[in-house]
Order: structure tokens, then sequence, then C-alpha cells
């Protein structure tokens, strides 16, 4: 199945992370890159000369491929599930949209097209939370289209062009034939939801039979109407976590470990996922250590420390940490005059509340700190 | 457990085959190896797998598509009552999430509480943008969970006779009696109390479904007889006396059985809000002492919260107490594991500034204390904004920003 399925490679249309994958490649890639069309080469190359603490992946590409494994891990509110939210609105917007309109008479139909520059492909979103918010998607997309079209307007002016997200970059670069109404925008945004597949398992039992029935699940969707799949997403992998801890040790089981068996199974289907469809994972996990007493080189919120079991931990590729930019507490017994002197600082300044910073923890490399933004638009990396 | 009755006589054998070695459940099942399963037992591997896809099959959850996700979202707000508040919420505490209020201890948690639940038994009097025209009474119902047994019916009460807000609906003759009477109170011990009092709430719930629809289809005329009708019954179940001078909420025990009168199903059929107060008392030792169960419980509830306010359109607040220590929140009184299951953190403090006398509607003088409110977390709005809630007896009122009180020395530095 794998070799007939032909290797895609993604990224994550936001440059902060796309340097890091950048920066995994420089540090760990074995084979250098011939061409910029990527041969297809064997999923797993034979290891060679990689550096000793180099974990069971190879960074060949310098961005996402097939089977890979990528993790999401901080402070609650730390906007892990926003990233998602936000590849998930690059993805399952269309590279175009098309608007045929039939002019003097039935002969002559004139097709104009609007270029959007998504993906067009689809996602699996298993919400393990419970809080899946589409309604914060829906928002997003909407104000994204209405961005390009106020850039397709200024591009128009001048012919400089500097998108938030390419796909394709040379379709792209060519102008619009026309830009979609308000109501267009919105026609766009529904049709792109379809794209989106929400699973919202309750127990670990529901999640791992959701999970065995997938493999049928996404060859049916392929036949009826010959969707292609990009992502899964988990949000989030640590929902069940204590739940199954205690239901620990199981029984009747033949190879009964000390570490989680439902882990194990889970990881189990989906890598055979993952390899079958050509599928990348995209996963949030919580980091339960908030402790500054390790201190590193990185801010408390950036620190990482392991807290799911080691299968899952060699089983992801990229691992970042992102966290919200810590504020100023107002401390107890602050003066009302004071509080409001801030608050007209802060209307003068930036918007404090926005900030986001990250880094990336698999694989170790000397990767920087990087920060984004996140608001009611979206995501924007400086 | 697999059940014969369930699968059907035609599995009979696998089943029993399955559970000589062990495998007795849907879980056990989907967690084995199918070679290991095969090796074991004489089971043929076409019936083994016709027998999985069938416990797949009941066991899986159907897929939503974005599109039908967006067409059944309904964004609902509630009020908390206090305009400067809603500011800072765009609008009120959304339904359907988890909303936490923390700060230290006598910092008005558990009174700002008490006001968001008259506010949303009563938030149907609020909701036309011209006041002057109040609305027919439709009651909302709240749920209290008291787990620190502190709990003062008095206090709640004297809230909705004495405060400006209510003044309106007190004027009109809305009756404390019928008021309260959508407050129900479950008093818990600990986590397990709490488990089973949300567990019977969600099975009211999932019975009395179809009266909501019901409910929502009546004019106000019939609304009106109603209430009328609701004081009788409380009146006889007791849930609240006026004929007793201190007057007294009926509290239940935390197993909560509801009881099979019909108002039971009107009464969940305008649930809009379940209190805790406060999660902190029954879970922060918990947590300490058994630290993997401790959690699982923690994960457990409050999944069935969420799952709760989502499916039944409710809001979920909880009260939390931050140790004295905690007021830059590195370490909150449930570990870093609680920061990430409520949508919004509100955060109460206390200001330098002295307390003021505000004179409300009666002509009574109060004196209030000012507090900040901050929104320390949220999913969706922004983050780091705040308010002043003054607080006093019986009293509770954010005004806007300009009408803040600050005293002269201090009004000068502003500007």
């Amino acid at each position: 199945m794998s070799n007939t399925t032909p290797i895609s490679l993604e990224c994550f249309y936001l440059s902060c992370l796309d340097a890091c994958l950048m920066q995994a490649y420089e540090a760990y890639h074995i084979s250098p890159i011939s061409s910029p069309n990527f041969s297809p080469s064997p999923p797993h190359s034979p290891p060679s000369h990689a550096p000793s603490s180099t974990p069971a992946h190879d960074y060949n590409y310098p961005y996402l491929s097939p089977g890979d494994v990528v993790e999401f891990c901080g402070p609650a509110y730390g906007g892990k599930t926003s990233i998602l939210y936000f590849i998930i609105l690059t993805t399952i917007l269309p590279p175009y949209w098309l608007q045929s309109k039939i002019e003097s008479g039935p002969s002559l139909k004139i097709t104009k097209r609007f270029e959007i520059g998504g993906r067009g492909t689809s996602v699996i979103f298993f919400d393990l939370d419970g809080r899946f918010d589409v309604s914060r998607i829906y928002d997003w997309i909407v104000r994204h289209l209405k961005r390009r079209v106020e850039k397709s307007f200024e591009e128009s002016n001048t012919e400089e062009s500097s998108e938030e997200f390419e796909i394709q970059d040379k379709e792209a670069d060519c102008c619009h034939d026309w830009v979609p109404t308000e109501e267009e925008i919105r026609e766009i945004a529904r049709d792109a939801l379809r794209r989106l597949h929400v699973f919202s398992p309750q127990t670990p039992l529901e999640f791992i039979a959701t999970l065995h029935s997938l493999k049928e699940y996404l060859e049916h969707c392929q036949q009826r109407t010959r969707e292609t799949f990009t992502f899964i997403m988990i949000d989030s992998i640590m929902a069940f976590y204590w739940q199954d801890r205690a239901e620990e040790p199981y029984r009747g089981n033949s190879t009964p470990t000390s570490s989680s068996v439902y882990l194990t199974q889970t990881l189990h289907i989906l890598s055979s996922l993952l390899s079958a469809n050509g599928l990348v994972l995209l996963t949030t996990s919580w980091s339960l250590i908030s402790d500054i007493s390790f201190s590193t080189a990185y801010p408390p919120e950036l620190a990482y420390k392991d807290t799911l079991s080691h299968i899952w931990q060699s089983f992801v590729k990229y691992r970042f940490v992102v966290a919200r930019q810590p504020l100023p507490q107002y401390e107890e017994g602050i003066r009302i005059a004071e509080l409001c002197r801030n608050r007209k600082k802060e209307r003068e300044g930036k918007r404090r509340e926005g900030l986001f910073f990250g880094r990336m923890v698999t694989p170790v490399c000397d990767s920087d700190i990087f920060e984004f933004q996140i608001n009611d638009d979206g995501i924007f990396c400086e | 457990m697999f059940t014969t009755q369930y699968y059907g006589s035609h599995y009979a054998n696998i089943i029993q085959e399955l559970s000589t070695i062990g495998i007795k459940t849907e879980r056990d099942l989907l967690l084995a190896k199918d070679e290991f399963i095969l090796s074991k037992t004489n089971i043929s591997p076409e019936d083994y797998y016709e027998f999985k896809r069938e416990v797949i099959a009941t066991c899986k959850v159907p897929v939503r598509r974005g599109l039908s996700l967006i067409e059944e979202h309904q964004r609902s707000l509630l009020s908390t009552g206090c305009i400067g508040l809603d500011n800072i919420l765009e609008g009120g505490l959304r339904v359907g999430e988890i909303a936490d209020i923390s700060g230290a201890a006598g910092t008005g948690k558990t009174q700002l509480a008490h006001f968001i639940s008259l506010a949303t038994i009563t938030s149907s009097f609020f909701s036309t943008a011209d006041p002057s025209h109040i609305l027919t009474p439709t009651l909302s119902s709240v749920i209290y969970i008291d787990t620190t047994l502190s709990f003062h019916p008095t206090r709640i009460r004297d809230l909705y006779l004495h405060s400006d807000k209510f003044a309106d609906l007190r004027d009109i003759g809305v009756d404390v009696g019928v008021v309260l009477s959508r407050l129900k109170i479950y008093r818990c011990f600990d986590v397990y109390d709490v488990l089973e009092t949300v567990e019977s709430v969600r099975k009211e719930l999932e019975s009395g479904r179809g009266a909501e629809k019901q409910w929502t289809e009546e004019d106000g005329a019939e609304d009106e007889e109603r209430v009328e009708d609701d004081k009788l019954a409380c009146c006889q179940e007791g849930v609240w006396d006026e004929r007793e001078e201190n007057a007294n909420i009926s509290v239940k025990d935390g197993k909560g059985n509801g009881n099979d009168h019909g108002e039971t199903k009107d009464f969940y059929g305008r649930l809009k809000l379940i209190v805790i107060d406060s999660v902190s008392a029954v879970l922060s030792g918990l947590v300490q002492t058994s630290h993997s169960q401790g959690y699982s419980l923690m994960m457990t509830l409050t999944q069935m919260l969420q799952h709760m306010a989502r499916t039944y359109n409710i809001l979920i607040l909880t009260v939390k107490t931050l140790s004295a220590f905690s007021a830059v929140d590195t370490k909150p009184a449930l570990g870093t594991t609680w920061t990430h299951l409520p949508s919004l953190q509100l955060y109460l403090s206390r200001c330098a500034d002295e307390e003021r006398v505000y004179t409300n509607r009666d002509g009574e003088g109060i004196t209030v204390q000012p507090r900040v409110c901050e929104v320390l977390r949220a999913r969706t709005g922004v983050m780091g904004l705040w308010c002043l809630v003054y607080m006093g007896d019986n009293e509770i009122f954010a005004p806007e920003p300009g009408e803040y009180y600050i005293s002269g020395s201090d009004q000068e530095s502003i500007y």
C-alpha cells in the first residue's frame, strides 16, 4: 500500500515551525537533497553515520513526510490547540475557488478563479478533551479569506506579493481573476469544513474502537468522495492518560508490561494507519511540570520533561513546547489608579495578551525560541 | 462484560472461548493482539474477525463533519449580572463550557457564585434590550453543589432581597420563594459524592430532554400560571417554606435522588447552571495523597462535566480557593493539570483602595469593597482584561470603568 502512495511533503505554513524543521534537517540529515523536487526515497533509509544522539527517526527532509508524528506540548492555554486549528485551516481550504458564470448565452462559459493557496485535503480530528470549537476555525477561515481579498486589491496596485502561506507558489503568483463576495466567502468556508472529520470519543474504549474502525472509514471516504487525507490530529493525547493509569494493572494479555497496554495498542494502530495512508499525526499533550526548580536556559514555561511513557517518547519525531508569554500578574492590594494607568499603557503598547513563544525539543538541536501571536484573526509568526 | 443477550446467541461460543483466556470485556478484546487470541483459542479467524468488527461497530463513535458542526453551533452567553464583568467577557460566560473562579480566601468567590446563580435564575427578565419591558417570568434552574458544607441559604436569600440588581423583580412581585425554588442545593462530602451527584443530574437531564422543547413553546400567560403552580408545589415539597420565619432551603445529601414529582422534569428542562463550590475542597487532598488515582478522578469528573455542559447547553461554574502564596498562580491548588481543564479562569484579588459607601435604591448606605476580577486564562476571548467588582453585605456590582471610584489624589495621577 505504501509503495503506491506517492510521498507528499508538507509544511506547517507557520514560518517559525517550518524553520525548526529546516534546523532538524540541517543537524541530522544523512543523504543530501539533490534537487528541489525530492525523489521519493524509501521511508526508512539505512542508518549510516547518524550522530549517536539521533533518535529512531531520520530527518532527511526539511518537511513533514508521511508517517511523521508531531507533538505540541506545554502549559494550559499555551496555543497548542490553536496551532492544530490553524493547520486545519491551511489543509481544508482549497488551492483555488472557481466561479463559473454563464454570460451571453449558454455557449460561452466563463470560469474565473480566486487563488486561496490551501491544500484542499482532509483532516481527521479526535476531540478527546471535548472542547472542540468549530466556530473558531470557521471565523479564522472567513477572516483569512477576507484578508486575501484585501491583499489581492493591494496586489493589483503593487506587484509585490507576500502571502501568509502559499502551497502552489507558481500558481499563486498569478493575479486573481475575480474576488469572492462576502456571501461567497462564507460558502468557501462552509465547503472547506466538509473536509474536516471530527470524532469525539468520551472513554478510552470508544477511542480505541474508533481507531480500529478508522482504516475502513478512510477507505470508504476515499472511494466515495475521493478525499485525500493529510493529517490525523489528536487533541489531546493526555485526555485519557490518568483514567488509563488507574485501570492498570491490566489483566488478560500475554504481554503484561509495566507501561500502558492501552498506549501501546493505540500507537500500534496509529502507526499502521499512518504508514498505510501516508498520513502525518499531529497531537497535543500537556506538560504537567511547572517546576521552576530545575533551571534551564529557557523560560520555565518552555521547560520540558517527559511525562508519557517511553514508547510514546520515541514515537514522536518532532516535539515543540509552546506557551503563552507570562503576563505580569496584578499584585494583591494594588490601587485602582495603578490598574487604570496600566490599562492605558497597554492600550498604547502592543496587545500583551496575544503573545506566545515556543521551541523545538525533539530532535535536540540548537534551535532558538520563536515567537508567535494568536488572536481573533489567526496565528501569525514574526 | 460481553453478553450473549447483546451480541446475539450465535456469538455465544466465541464469548465463552474468549472468557477462558481472560478476555471478558470489549476493552480486553480491543487491546489484545489478534495473534495471541487466535493462537490460544480454537476460534476460527473468520469468526474472530467478524466478532471483532461487531464489537468495534458497537463501541466506536460516529463522525461529525465540520460543516454540520457549524450548522448546529449556537453561541449562547449567560450574563453574570454584572455589567463590568460581562464587558470583559465579551458579553458573558459561554454556555457549554466550564468556567472557574479562583482567588485567595475571603475575596468573595462564593458571593460572586451566589450572585451569578440568582442572575441565571432570573436571566430571562434581563434578556431584553429595554429594561422597562420586563417579561413575564420564565425562571431558569440552577444546581449548587456545596462541598465545603458552608452554604447558608439565608445568604443567597438576603442577596436577592436586598441587592439593587433584583429590585425591579421584587417590585413586580417576583417572590423570593419562587426564585429560590429554582435552586437545588446538594451537599457533598467528598469527590465520590460529587461524582454521584453529577451522574444523577446527568440521568435526569437525559430522561427529561424532551421537556425543554415543550417549555420554550409556551407563551407567557401559561408561564405565569406555572409560576404559581411551582410555588405551590414547592411548599408541598418543602423545598422552600415561607411560613417559617427562618426560611430554609432544603438541602439534599450527595445522593441526589431527585423526587419524581412532575416538577423535576421542568426543573431539569430549564437547568442552565451548575455551580461546584469548591472543587479544591474535594480534590486537592486526593491529588496530594494518591497521585494517579486523584488525577484519574479529577479527569473523570471534568470529562463528565464537560460532556454534560456541551450536550445540554449548561454552564459549569467551579470555585477554587488558592493557597495563600499563590497570588501569581504558579502553584494552583490542584496542580497544573487543573489549569488545562476549565475554558475560562477568573481571578479575584483585593485592592488597596478603601471601602466606600454605596447608597442603594432604598436609600440605605452599604459599605462595599473593591475587588479586581481578572480574566486569567480564556480559550476564546481576551486574556488579561480586568474589571472592578464592588462587594458588600448583600450587594455586588461591577460598574463600567468610567464609574470606578478613585480617591482625589490618585485620580490626578491617571490623567
